[in-house]
């Protein structure tokens, strides 16, 4: 049970269209990643699976069954909300216990759930406390409680991490993706930030603008970005991004720097392109481009440096300790086997 | 043994203004806060001072002296005449009645107007704004007439009834305002765990909010029990009257009895103040909540 689909569904609010035709099928117990810029509609999707949103066309259904015109109640859901959305006046106990007490189920076995979830969660010795005098993370562990305890067919989280610092945001992203792996429910996951996307999902929708950009694993978005757009958002830092043509066998910069490619591309000769690279894409070589240096960022593991090249600026990280100075010309080879090239008319990955 | 050589510490908000300054505008703080104290206990005082002096030494040494006599005549006689035990029950059923239905009246309005946002919530906000806007002397008039034929005339529950209205009227107002603010996701949540609107009402809206209810309830009771014109009209039988018409009714009889009406004015306020003793603490709670988020 849990299976997610949402076919060609639109969201209008009065004349403006926020959702265009998204379809979307999500298979029982996967972990799924709405990513996107904020306005881009993903917490309206999730609202809408949610049935807080009401749908403009198409439908979603779950577990087989059209859900369009049910309540949020009876969709067999539970969403974990970006303020926690904790009863103030109600003890942890009481805050997961609630929907069990709507449903009637008896207070002995409502008892039992609540400790069993808060066993898992770590909440057994605040049971008796009101909201406001947890911590942000315990809050949040409530929030998941809340959910946990109606074992529902698929969960929902609306940016849930961030509220938090970071270094509690990282701790809870595998909290919540120890959870999943131990329940195996259906979850849908909203961020703005793809690092969270990467590193929890099983699949990331990427969106843009009320449209679905991509979907795929996050290795698949990270090696395979079907367009400028998911090339930009995900990856950190950004991939780089140079403007310029194709001819058959280089791409030539804006400045007349001719990078070699892998592969022979005769078929698009002439025509305007953006080559991607990403940063760790570039090795030190003395014999390659040359590139000036602006700045250089150690971090101890690797070293980043922005970089002026082909008459852009450009971000490289290499595993070798870099000691240029800003000003100095360093000798750089792009690897062409990693290059992403794509139309900078459409933005569509050639 | 006191150590003076010690200062202490100045404390933080305090470190912008020179120490001797500071310690004169303290004095003209607490002075201006004497006198204004003063001035508010000053009514209570004159109602204690002369309702338990006899009638002779009001009349040797006038209402500010200090009385030289004590006597409980006063306080028992106008006891015992207006048979004041009826009186107070009458208030208290009164304003008890008014403030446990005008509070739930205006919680149900505020209710579908701030979270339900049903259409037209502004304008029924207006119109029921009139209904305290009006002076109530222009209502007397319908207000009775109303009361006649309906047949409750004479009725506790015609100003019951009358006060449930106007005061919710207010009460509407506030708590529209309150709700508009409530946190959306705490009302979704509910949504999600189960609940349909009686329950979110009941089970999530109404606790959140029971301090500012305790507020409104309090002001209801007090300004029900204050009320004169509207009882005074519609209550005419010796039975039905509340303790303001009771102390109305004897201005034209004891004129001549200053100390019976200083008797009467200390009865009169007595259950209000330890109606708000008893409420104090939720009066304040209830003002400070919406600071605390």
């Amino acid at each position: 049970m849990g299976a997610v689909s949402i076919n060609s569904v639109r969201k209008s609010f009065g004349h403006v269209d926020v959702l265009h035709n998204i379809s979307v099928d999500i298979a029982e117990g996967e972990f799924v990643v709405l990513v996107g810029p904020s306005g881009c509609g993903k917490s309206t999707l999730l609202r809408m699976i949610a049935g807080l949103e009401d749908i403009s066309a198409g439908d979603i259904s779950i577990d087989g069954r059209i859900v369009n015109a049910l309540e949020p109640k009876d969709r067999d859901i539970a969403m974990v909300f970006q303020s926690y959305a904790l009863y103030p006046h109600m003890t942890v106990a009481d805050n997961m216990g609630f929907s069990l007490k709507l449903a009637g189920v008896p207070k002995a076995d409502r008892r039992k759930r609540v400790e069993e979830a808060a066993a898992i969660l770590g909440l057994t010795d605040y049971l008796d406390r009101l909201p406001r005098q947890l911590s942000g993370g315990q809050r949040q562990r409530v929030a998941m409680g809340r959910a946990i305890v109606r074992k529902p067919a698929v969960f929902l989280f609306d940016e849930p991490l961030s509220n938090l610092d970071a270094k509690l945001r990282v701790h809870m992203r595998s909290e919540i993706k120890q959870n999943h792996q131990r329940f195996r429910t259906t979850t849908v996951y909203v961020t703005h930030d793809q690092i969270e996307a990467m590193t929890m999902a099983d699949r990331i929708v990427v969106m843009n603008a009320g449209r679905v950009e991509q979907i795929g694993s996050p290795l698949e978005l990270y090696d395979r970005p079907a367009n400028l757009f998911v090339a930009g958002f995900i990856g950190s830092p950004a991939m780089n991004m140079l403007s310029g043509r194709l001819e058959a066998d280089a791409f030539v910069a804006a400045d007349g720097t001719r990078i070699a490619l892998a592969e022979h591309r005769a078929a698009g000769a002439g025509r305007a392109v953006t080559l991607g690279i990403r940063a760790e894409h570039f090795a030190l070589d003395g014999e390659g481009l040359a590139a000036e240096v602006l700045t250089v960022e150690p971090t101890g593991s690797e070293t980043q440096v922005l970089m002026r090249l082909a008459g852009q600026d450009v971000v490289a990280s290499f595993r070798e300790r870099v000691t240029a100075l800003p000003g100095q010309t360093l000798g750089v080879r792009p690897m062409a086997e990693a290059f992403h090239l794509f139309d900078s008319e459409t933005g569509v990955r050639i | 043994m006191t150590d003076t050589s010690v200062p202490a510490a100045p404390g933080p908000t305090d470190r912008n203004i020179p120490r001797g300054k500071r310690g004169a505008l303290r004095w003209w703080v607490l002075a201006f806060l004497f006198a204004f104290l003063a001035f508010m206990l000053a009514p209570i005082f004159l109602a204690l001072n002369n309702a338990i002096k006899t009638a002779t030494d009001y009349a040797t040494n006038g209402p500010l002296a200090l009385p030289q006599s004590f006597t409980v005549e006063g306080l028992l006689g106008f006891w015992s005449y207006v048979d004041f035990t009826s009186k107070i029950w009458n208030s208290l059923l009164l304003s008890a009645a008014v403030a446990l239905f005008g509070v739930i009246l205006s919680l149900l309005n505020a209710y579908a107007i701030g979270v339900g946002r049903i259409r037209g919530g502004r304008a029924t906000l207006v119109i029921l704004l009139l209904g305290i806007m009006i002076p109530q002397e222009s209502l007397v008039y319908p207000l009775y007439y109303l009361a006649k034929s309906s047949g409750l005339y004479d009725s506790l529950w015609a100003p019951i009834i009358i006060f449930t209205v106007l005061q919710s009227a207010f009460g509407t107002y506030l708590l529209s305002a309150v709700m508009t603010t409530f946190p959306h996701e705490i009302l979704e949540a509910a949504r999600v765990d189960g609940a349909n609107r009686w329950q979110i009402l009941w089970y999530v809206v109404t606790p959140i909010l029971r301090p500012t209810l305790a507020v409104l309830a309090t002001f209801f009771f007090i300004w029900t029990w204050n009320e004169f014109l509207i009882p005074l009209v519609l209550l005419v039988s010796n039975a039905n009257q509340t303790v303001s018409v009771a102390m109305g009714a004897l201005s034209g009889q004891y004129v001549s009895q200053p100390t019976i009406t200083a008797a009467a004015a200390l009865l009169g306020i007595t259950p209000t103040i330890i109606f708000f003793l008893i409420f104090q603490r939720t009066l304040t709670k209830g003002v400070v909540v919406g600071a605390v988020k």
